[in-house]
């Protein structure tokens, strides 16, 4: 197994889909080659859903040190996760700027509700 | 990036003469109020009842309560910001006792893994910067849809802190919630989000 074979099983290695003799050729050259040794320690120590779910703690700067680490680990290797994290980022931007642009220019209070205002006053005092 | 709320709409006003007028129970400086500091109001009541007619219901109950309880204002805020308060809290009394809307749940719309916990689809990039997407009206047009289709258990505390400009904790005492239910409730929102806008996104790439 070469490096590219390597990356190319990954996945399915971490998802318990390789046989027996595919996967012990697989944690052989991850043994033999430090670069995709360390590739199989950043798939086994956070997983996508994990990822996803400290979204909003990274987004906040609340992750814990050791929690940052390997957030950002696991982003140099699982492009979804890249992907995933941009669109997140963008929403959240999007999602405020279209709010506040709705809501940012002033909109005038109709004079008819500040009468009904008024009188709805009047009749409960 | 700085909420709009709930600074002023228009320049500021003697604060500390309008507020003693109104101290005093003049109608006319109450008019002056929802002329001078009602804009932002109604926008957010407006975005938080979704629709003008029930915005308005809730901006007048409080201007009202405003009315009635500004003999306790003593100025440790801006005017502003107390009303915004006032103006929150009123519109979330017509949410809780209405509860038009049935709750739907966002379930669908989050992110699925596998077994090994990977997405189980691989989400197409947003290649365009967030700048370029906000000026295709499409995007802009899916984005206000996708909030306002939001449930209210989401939508809300999204909304209270993402825009109005509130802590966890303020949404958290708002809500009657804990500020972890406020996390979870704010992040479920916008993996729903993402996913709502996701095919105008993907579609608006050229």
């Amino acid at each position: 197994m070469n490096c590219h074979e390597f990356r190319q099983s990954l996945f399915a290695y971490t998802e318990h889909q390789l046989g027996d003799g595919e996967r012990a050729t697989l944690e052989g050259h991850a043994q033999a080659c430090s670069g995709c040794g360390d590739l199989l320690q950043r798939a086994s120590e956070l997983t996508c859903k994990d990822f996803v779910a400290f979204l909003q703690a990274h987004l906040d700067d609340e992750l814990e040190p050791e929690q940052a680490r390997v957030f950002r680990r696991h982003l140099e290797f699982c492009p979804p996760c890249v992907d995933y994290l941009d669109a997140y980022e963008k929403t959240v931007s999007l999602g405020r700027e279209v709010c506040q642009a709705d809501g940012g220019l002033p909109e005038e209070v109709p004079e008819q509700l500040i009468r009904a205002v008024l009188e709805a006053q009047r009749r409960a005092t | 990036m700085v909420p709009v709320s709930p600074e002023p709409s228009t320049p500021p006003v003697d604060e500390t003469d309008l507020v003693a007028r109104l101290q005093a129970g003049d109608e006319a400086a109450f008019a002056e109020l929802m002329r001078t500091y009602g804009g932002r109001l109604l926008a957010t009541a407006r975005r938080l009842m979704g629709n003008d007619a029930d915005a308005q219901d809730a901006f007048q109950d409080g201007m009202i309560s405003a009315f009635r309880s500004i003999g306790r204002f003593e100025g440790q805020s801006r005017l502003s910001t107390w009303l915004h308060r006032i103006v929150v809290n009123a519109a979330l009394m017509r949410l809780r006792s209405a509860r038009r809307r049935k709750e739907e749940s966002v379930e669908d719309l989050l992110p699925a893994y596998t077994d090994g916990g990977h997405l189980r689809e691989y989400p197409e990039r947003w290649d365009a910067p967030a700048d370029t997407l906000l000026q295709r009206e499409e995007v802009r047009a899916a984005v206000r849809e996708a909030i306002e289709g939001l449930p209210e258990k989401y939508r809300i505390p999204l909304l209270l802190r993402d825009i109005e400009g509130m802590t966890t904790q303020e949404v958290a005492d708002h809500l009657d919630i804990t500020p972890n239910a406020v996390k979870i409730r704010i992040h479920r929102a916008r993996l729903a989000l993402r996913a709502l806008i996701h095919p105008h996104v993907a579609a608006s790439v050229e």
